[in-house]
């Protein structure tokens, strides 16, 4: 027979199970905005029932229940989920950072529209066009010089830019290399609490629910591989390196390269290179993305300055002087350092336009240089040879070489040679042609066809004087003139509009890939951080209802102990009273 | 599923950015009029308008250059148009000095005019625009003639050079006369005629006609000058209907189509509100709320 104070237990148990309850409640309701925080459960038991099998037990009929034991406090979580979190977060990291660096990029380039570097470019070869209208203009020869201080203003300007969000990456990288090694030693401090706290048996919770949300963090920097270990602790492994183990956590470095950018490795120096993730994008978009901009700018800068120069030195300026190079620049920093010739600015009189001296009516070299505007490659004489005279191939006023429609040819220098009216073209690599040169009807242009070479060469002869053709071979062929070099603007070659305009959409397509890619990685995110609230996210109203069930079974259990009461009175106080 | 009051949270929040993202892109292409604001807007139509654009500045420096050309060409007319009254008058002299009927003295007065008339050729062919002599090749700086006494002018000081005016991708035009080719049969024929009535002699037949010759030259260069103004014109009006139609072009790729811009702001504006009614009412209530 049990004790009548038996009962008494019971309901203690399950005031003690039932305030428990509520207390988990409470933890839980108090936690519904936790970052990271999983719903807690108290895991219920009926205590172990009377009697136990043995030969000593009592005759009664068995067994008795004994109340409600509390065996655990658990939190839901679903492990595989989190796997997954913390894996794409990762990616829509990498996305992000590059989106973000691609904004700045786009900021330089705010293309279409009359203030970017379209619209200068425009503007350059406008002011070329007006000088070659009216050589004689000051007006005109100020614009020019306008423009071109103007469009190197303009490149130097966008040179800066991205050299400052270079700079910014870098910083960039510091603060994420940074942020691991913080993120690792909190995450190692976690494992030593968790450790102690799981041999104890217990659960810690919230201990896990802050290391769970720490590696999110951390995955959003650099992937993590995790792999956790019987004493509740985990490894995070960078790359197949232990990033953290046990209670120690590894520690990251910075490391300068020769052009001053930093690159993450670990503290011993050894080489660090994360597979994905914001950092990985960072490095990448810096050392591939952002080279390549710059590297195209430069390109710009130097196919522009060096055609201009190239053409404005062999022309002759008002002075009756060869042309100087309008263009000044370091062959290191094109973009950065590209500049105007000061002497010129401070007199437009040195812009060399025409194309032999004391002729003042003369733009035609002014004409040539504003041709390069359509143009792919451009054709010059020998720097030193004929750079009095320009385009001049004769000592008299016949015959001029007067523009270039040449397409395919390679950059190099040709020599014509040749006698009678067969005249031969050869280039540097040997490759050669001869043609047949027809005479010259006066006040007509020529073409000098090489097709096979891919040059031709525009000769127009000045009114009311022909020239035979035999004249014209010895002019070309005459030694110290008979030599032309050909380059293109660009490689491959293009005009200087594709060229910047394929700049400025390689810029936008990187930018509109990283929006499409970061949006459709937030979806995903979003759906799986959804998943997570869903298993482990706090519902009030279910938190409420349990309170209501809680509430009634410890008020349940109260009772019981009242009604247990009660009927202790009647045996103790009421009992073998009677007669009395 | 369990729906629990983050999830609630969470995509009422996702659900109102994502539409505020959107009219917020909406609201910057009715401000700016624009479909394209950044390069990343449609990477392949900017890339297109860019190039157009610079198409564009081009055309508009063709129509400056062919209204450069223009003013040259008409100026060099009207020195042209001058210069043949002036051979016209020659002409009438020569004609009736070779009439026997003069006496020597009207022949030599006769000669008197003419040496005006030859100085007044020296003149026109010293024609500027722009403050520079259109006839003289290159060497505008240089009258293509000076009056060196009375009736006399020194020989052509110009050169060939050949003046091209751009007035169109790959297409250029002359827009220069040599004065040489122009003037110099008359100032010739003229001072043949000069000295033919100082010498008070009759005026000889060849001298009639070197001066027909030297007004059918300038005739020449003359409708050679028109046609080049009509060239100019023509290209005048071909370059608008290209700047037109290449403008369209570039609205096309890079203007907002209004209507439809609006009409989806206003979608979306609708999407946000039914958002915003449908949160709140969700929102508002929860067990707790009747729960006593």
């Amino acid at each position: 027979m049990s004790s009548p104070f038996f009962g008494l237990d019971i309901g203690a148990s399950a005031l003690r199970a039932a305030q428990q309850l509520l207390d988990t409640a409470a933890h839980n309701v108090a936690n519904a905005n936790t970052p990271g925080y999983s719903r807690q459960r108290v895991n219920l038991v009926a205590a172990p029932p009377y009697t136990y099998p043995a030969f000593n037990r009592s005759g009664l009929p068995g067994q008795i229940g004994t109340g409600v034991n509390v065996m655990a406090i658990t939190r839901i979580r679903d492990n595989f989920l989190d796997l997954q979190v913390q894996t794409q977060t990762g990616l829509q990291g990498q996305w992000d950072a590059r989106q973000q660096e691609l904004s700045k990029v786009e900021a330089i380039f705010p293309e279409p529209s009359d203030s970017g570097l379209g619209g200068t470019l425009s503007k350059y070869w406008n002011a070329w066009q007006d000088i070659a209208a009216d050589p004689t203009s000051t007006a005109a020869r100020s614009a020019l010089t306008e423009q071109a201080q103007a469009l190197a203003t303009d490149i130097n300007r966008d040179a800066t830019q991205l050299g400052i969000i270079r700079t910014g990456i870098n910083a960039q990288v510091t603060d994420k290399v940074q942020t691991i090694n913080d993120l690792a030693t909190q995450i190692a401090t976690l494992n030593g609490q968790i450790q102690r706290v799981s041999v104890t048996g217990d659960n810690p919770n919230d201990l896990l629910d802050q290391r769970e949300q720490l590696l999110e963090q951390l995955s959003a920097v650099v992937p993590t591989q995790v792999l956790t270990r019987a004493d509740g602790t985990i490894s995070v492994l960078l790359g197949g390196t232990d990033l953290v183990n046990n209670v120690y956590a590894r520690k990251l470095d910075t490391q300068t390269g020769p052009t001053g950018d930093l690159t993450p490795v670990w503290a011993d120096g050894t080489a660090f290179t994360p597979p994905s993730g914001a950092l990985k994008a960072l490095t990448d978009f810096r050392d591939v993305d952002l080279a390549s901009y710059q590297s195209q700018l430069d390109s710009l800068a130097q196919g522009i300055a060096d055609a201009t120069n190239a053409l404005h030195e062999r022309g002759v300026d008002q002075l009756g002087n060869a042309g100087q190079a309008l263009f000044t620049y370091q062959a290191s920093a094109v973009a950065g350092t590209l500049a105007v010739n000061q002497a010129i600015v401070a007199d437009p009189r040195l812009l060399a336009v025409a194309s032999s001296p004391n002729s003042p009516g003369d733009g035609s070299v002014a004409g040539l240089i504003a041709d390069l505007r359509n143009a792919t490659s451009y054709t010059a004489g020998t720097a030193g040879v004929n750079a009095v005279g320009g385009m001049d191939l004769t000592t008299g006023t016949t015959a001029r070489l007067m523009t270039i429609a040449s397409g395919s040819a390679t950059a190099q220098t040709w020599t014509f040679s040749g006698s009678g009216n067969s005249l031969t073209l050869t280039g540097a690599n040997g490759q050669t042609q001869t043609i047949t040169v027809p005479d010259m009807a006066s006040g007509t242009t020529q073409t000098l066809n090489f097709d096979q070479l891919g040059i031709s060469l525009k000769l127009s002869t000045a009114i009311g004087v022909g020239k035979a053709a035999t004249d014209l071979v010895t002019d070309l062929t005459t030694a110290g003139q008979n030599t032309i070099v050909t380059a293109s603007l660009f490689t491959p070659p293009q005009t200087a509009s594709d060229f910047y305009s394929g700049l400025v959409g390689k810029i936008g397509t990187a930018g509109s890939q990283a929006q499409e890619m970061g949006a459709n990685q937030q979806l995903v995110v979003n759906q799986l951080t959804q998943r997570v609230a869903s298993t482990s996210g706090v519902s009030l109203d279910e938190e409420a209802t349990d309170m209501v069930r809680f509430q009634h079974a410890y008020q349940a259990a109260a009772r019981v102990i009242t009604t247990m009461d009660q009927m202790l009175e009647t045996l103790i106080n009421n009992t073998g009273l009677v007669g009395r | 599923m369990r729906v629990t009051e983050g999830m609630i949270y969470n995509s009422t929040n996702q659900a109102l950015a994502s539409t505020l993202s959107k009219m917020s892109s909406m609201t910057e292409k009715v401000s700016s009029t624009k479909e394209l604001n950044r390069p990343s807007d449609n990477p392949a139509d900017v890339r297109s308008a860019v190039q157009l654009r610079d198409v564009l500045a081009e055309l508009d420096q063709f129509g400056r250059n062919i209204d450069a050309a223009s003013g040259r060409v008409d100026a060099m007319d009207n020195a042209m148009a001058s210069v043949g009254d002036l051979i016209q008058r020659a002409n009438e002299l020569a004609i009736s000095g070779a009439n026997s009927s003069l006496s020597a003295s009207d022949r030599q007065a006769m000669a008197q005019e003419v040496s005006q008339l030859i100085e007044s050729v020296a003149q026109d062919a010293g024609a500027k625009f722009e403050g520079d002599y259109i006839f003289s090749g290159f060497k505008v700086g240089t009258p293509p003639y000076t009056v060196t006494g009375p009736g006399a002018v020194s020989a052509y000081q110009g050169d060939h050079g050949v003046v091209i005016a751009r007035i169109g991708q790959a297409s250029s035009m002359q827009v220069s006369v040599a004065g040489d080719t122009v003037f110099q049969p008359a100032l010739d024929a003229l001072s043949q005629l000069q000295s033919d009535l100082q010498s008070g002699n009759l005026v000889q037949p060849g001298t009639i006609t070197a001066l027909q010759g030297a007004l059918d030259n300038l005739l020449a260069s003359r409708s050679q000058v028109g046609a080049r103004a009509n060239r100019l014109d023509q290209s005048k009006t071909s370059l608008a209907s290209l700047t037109t139609s290449n403008q369209a072009l570039l609205s096309q790729l890079e203007d907002a189509d209004m209507p439809s811009v609006i009409t989806e702001l206003s979608k979306r504006q609708t999407t946000y509100q039914a958002t915003l009614a449908v949160t709140a009412k969700v929102m508002q209530t929860s067990l707790i709320d009747y729960l006593r």
